[in-house]
């Protein structure tokens, strides 16, 4: 089986990640912050050091690293706890829904009013279209770092540089860049990274989290036990714990600690030179197929890639594909504003996200059958 | 013995990890009612001898605590 799935979820994980997954639910996975028992402090204490490894790894501190369930969960609380109400908040024209969602449901209940900044063309004409687009009472910049749907990369560090000239906090959606693209919360003003770690990071499924800037707490999201301040009916009103409601997911945060200590040992520059490396191998053979569109959003590479073979519906090709033990993802990738900038609203297209553990051979092999998939299409449809 | 009343579990692991580098033997342990007013709360327990150097290393590290306790 080819996998080239990744950017919906990296697969498969170091078998360290599997390894104290297991270990932790048969030898100490009791409720962290809760007792002081041993099994609940050993528990504790490797969440506390999965903060310190994200902290050293994005540039802040272990307090600020905030436990959610994944990117959609961390995005949310980001956003409705930091949003100041009746202020204009700005997102861009590749958002995901886990932004475009959450921002929209905000403008619905009259919370805030939001812009869509382009993102086409050069950083400068970036920073143009944000710029044009700032109101005088632009409070929030929701933005990603690198779309879900091809190689488009917007320029956090320069974004994060104008959102502290004009004094609005800045959200990045790290989704499809922790792990791959180095990423400093200080060096970028940064005050909400948002990230997963079942993808970039190799991690497992959920966990999400939330690298904050500075430990500024806004309105609470989620309420509940936190195993402090019990007797008081509000939440804490400090990091992490005041955006921290209920158990967090023990096994996930170990294994995410796993993950993250090899892919340190892996340098995440060989990691994203590597899967680079196969992107252009991908992108040239595809781009000159016949009966191939393949999207390309900007000139440099990246890790992930959409295409349509003309005239068969992107659902069709990744079934075909599936047929032939290779996995991909079709369809709308949740990134509606994306694909109506690729013309491919109505469509979709078929999306392959490439990982650490491709090879050279996984392209070739799966070019191979997207030529065969085109060239027999009458005879399949 | 004496007792370092933190606000979090994370403060607390902060402290010991501090404490710990220090070779200053402390244990976090949950706090006795009468140690807090909000409800549950930890702390990190240590030998008094050890009160003027546990603060030092506190205070280095920026852990602040709320109170330290004589049992």
């Amino acid at each position: 089986m080819i996998y080239l799935d990744n950017a919906a979820t990296t697969f498969p994980k170091p078998q360290c990640v599997i390894e104290e997954m297991s270990r932790c639910l048969k030898k100490y996975c009791g409720n962290p912050g809760r007792s002081s028992h041993s099994l609940s402090i050993k528990s504790a204490e490797k969440i506390y050091e999965t903060r310190e490894l994200l902290a050293d790894f994005f540039d802040s501190e272990a307090e600020n690293v905030v436990f959610t369930y994944n990117t959609t969960y961390a995005l949310n609380i980001a956003i409705k706890s930091l949003l100041k109400y009746s202020t204009h908040v700005l997102i861009s024209d590749i958002e995901h829904n886990s932004v475009l969602r959450p921002i929209h449901k905000c403008s619905e209940q009259k919370l805030c009013s939001y812009s869509i900044f382009s993102t086409n063309g050069t950083d400068e004409q970036i920073l143009k279209s944000i710029e044009s687009n700032i109101k005088h009472n632009t409070s929030m910049l929701v933005c990603t770092h690198v779309s879900n749907i091809g190689e488009r990369r917007l320029p956090i560090k320069k974004i994060g540089q104008l959102c502290k000239k004009y004094n609005i906090t800045f959200i990045v959606d790290g989704a499809q860049s922790a792990g791959v693209h180095n990423i400093s919360v200080k060096k970028m003003n940064i005050d909400a990274l948002c990230i997963p770690g079942h993808k970039g990071l190799y991690g497992p499924q959920g966990v999400g989290v939330i690298i904050f800037g500075n430990d500024t707490v806004g309105r609470s999201v989620f309420e509940g036990g936190t195993g402090i301040n019990s007797l008081e009916p509000n939440m804490p009103e400090f990091l992490p714990e005041a955006y921290e409601a209920g158990t967090l997911s023990t096994p996930s945060i170990v294994g995410l600690y796993e993950s993250l200590k090899w892919l340190k040992s892996l340098d995440t520059n060989k990691v994203r030179a590597h899967e680079e490396d196969l992107y252009d191998t991908l992108y040239n053979i595809l781009h000159s197929t016949e009966k191939i569109t393949v999207y390309k959003m900007n000139t440099y590479p990246g890790n992930t890639l959409s295409f349509n073979i003309n005239g068969l519906s992107s659902a069709y090709v990744a079934a075909e594909l599936n047929k032939r033990d290779i996995c991909v993802r079709s369809g709308f990738h949740c990134s509606p504003l994306a694909h109506k900038l690729l013309n491919t609203g109505e469509s979709g297209a078929v999306r392959i996200g490439i990982g650490v553990f491709n090879t050279k051979n996984d392209i070739y092999t799966l070019c191979d059958a997207i030529k065969d998939i085109s060239k027999n299409r009458k005879i399949r449809q | 013995m004496c007792v370092a009343s933190l606000k979090s579990i994370t403060v607390a692991l902060k402290a010991q990890k501090a404490l710990d580098e220090a070779y200053i033997d402390c244990e976090i342990i949950k706090l006795e009612p009468y140690m807090t007013k909000k409800g549950c709360a930890y702390g990190i327990k240590f030998d008094c001898m050890n009160v003027y150097s546990v603060e030092n290393v506190l205070k280095e590290n920026r852990v602040k605590y709320t109170e330290i306790f004589r049992l």
